[in-house]
């Protein structure tokens, strides 16, 4: 904490329906798509704002809570561990299907490698132990398949789907 | 079955949801997708060829590479017994054999080098394993580099383990190698060259405790939680250490 703090210089962020958010350089790193911003010849710190017209606010502060709490609490003890846990689990929580696949794409926009990971892994989570049914509709995909191509693949996999039932 | 009422559909509202489809799941990019199957793969086989049903798509997504890299073989014994399984099984543990599946390259590594004595072989395939993230190889390769008489080997695999997230992780793991071992003929009994502790601090609390510990090592206890020793990360590792070795005792 005795190191003398740099000089204040924040990134800012536009999302599409709301104020400037400031961020922390740290927390723009994060952002590969931010970082090729700065990166730019260009780009002037204290006076550029960056619009992101694809990432709400919402989604926007989301990512930033994420990635602050992270690394915050990055390495050391175990405990630290126990309470990093619960943080995502009520992260998760407070997100419909909706908005969960919305912040997958506002992470993706944003390239924020961490964060894509976390919820990657959240949406695997939910598909787990689903019906091919709640699949499709959890994506808003429509069955393609012809009923023969349908069986066809039945039939290669019968093996896993031995002894399961299909809802 | 799950998808074929989708077929009674007039064919106008099929094509109108299928243009609608697209706006959401064309939006998705496929690496992402693949990414989410392989860590849906990663968890279940069963779930895996559920997705492939899904839609084109996500069988398109789900026959790339990475996705058998991670698929986990939950279905398949730990020792492969080639008779006992069938022509379209084999097709596809051959797939994931050749997208080198992280799975089958630890349980490989595991046999060559506990049972089979092809120890270098065996360590090399641990540690291929441990660098694509198999948290299993991990566990096992750090324990073994920690078990070593070089130095510089022991710290990659201090730093390896630490790097391992949480302690029920750890717990995970060693759960599971434990009855990996504990299933096989083991011939190569795991030895700490270096009996030293990694603790050496005089007044750490966990060190004295773990003292007592292993000294009835024949009633090392194993903790539920890993609190006891949070304190202190190296009585951690020499708790863990102890624990690992014991397996291989008989």
């Amino acid at each position: 904490m005795a190191k003398t703090p740099e000089p204040k210089r924040t990134i800012s962020l536009k999302p599409c329906d709301g104020d400037v958010i400031e961020v922390s350089p740290m927390i723009a790193k994060q952002m590969q798509t931010i970082q090729s911003f700065i990166e730019d010849d260009s780009f002037i710190a204290t006076t550029t704002i960056i619009p992101l017209p694809n990432v709400t606010a919402f989604q926007l502060s989301k990512i930033i809570d994420y990635l602050n709490y992270h690394s915050n609490s990055k390495a050391v003890a175990d405990n630290v561990k126990e309470s990093t846990k619960k943080f995502d689990e009520e992260f998760l929580k407070e997100l419909e299907h909706d908005k969960l696949k919305e912040l997958l794409h506002a992470a993706n926009y944003l390239n924020v490698k961490e964060v894509l990971d976390f919820l990657c892994q959240a949406v695997a989570d939910l598909i787990q132990d689903k019906s091919v049914k709640f699949v499709r509709k959890f994506f808003g995909v429509v069955n393609d398949y012809s009923v023969e191509e349908e069986e066809d693949i039945r039939r290669t996999h019968a093996w896993a789907f031995e002894g399961v039932e299909e809802d | 079955m799950a998808g074929l009422g989708v077929k009674n559909k007039g064919i106008s509202d099929k094509k109108k949801m299928k243009y609608e489809s697209y706006s959401t799941i064309k939006s998705l990019p496929k690496e992402l997708l693949v990414e989410i199957l392989a860590k849906v793969a990663s968890a279940s086989m069963l779930d895996l060829c559920r997705v492939k049903l899904v839609c084109k798509d996500f069988l398109d997504a789900s026959e790339d590479d990475y996705v058998y890299q991670h698929a986990s073989m939950d279905k398949f014994a730990l020792v492969p017994l080639p008779w006992f399984i069938n022509e379209k099984e084999s097709s596809f543990l051959k797939r994931c054999k050749d997208s080198g599946n992280s799975e089958i390259t630890y349980r490989e590594g595991i046999v060559e080098y506990f049972s089979s004595l092809k120890i270098d072989s065996g360590l090399e395939k641990l540690k291929k394993a441990a660098l694509q993230g198999h948290v299993d190889s991990k566990y096992v390769y750090s324990m073994l580099l920690m078990c070593s008489q070089e130095e510089k080997e022991r710290k990659v695999g201090f730093d390896l383990f630490c790097s391992m997230k949480t302690s029920t992780c750890v717990i995970k793991c060693r759960k599971s190698v434990k009855s990996f071992i504990r299933n096989m003929w083991v011939n190569n009994h795991v030895v700490r060259s270096n009996q030293e502790c990694l603790c050496h601090s005089s007044t750490c609390e966990s060190r004295e405790r773990l003292k007592k510990l292993s000294r009835m090592s024949y009633l090392m206890i194993e903790y539920e939680d890993d609190t006891a020793f949070a304190s202190c990360q190296y009585c951690h590792v020499d708790y863990e250490l102890c624990l690992f070795c014991k397996m291989f005792e008989t």
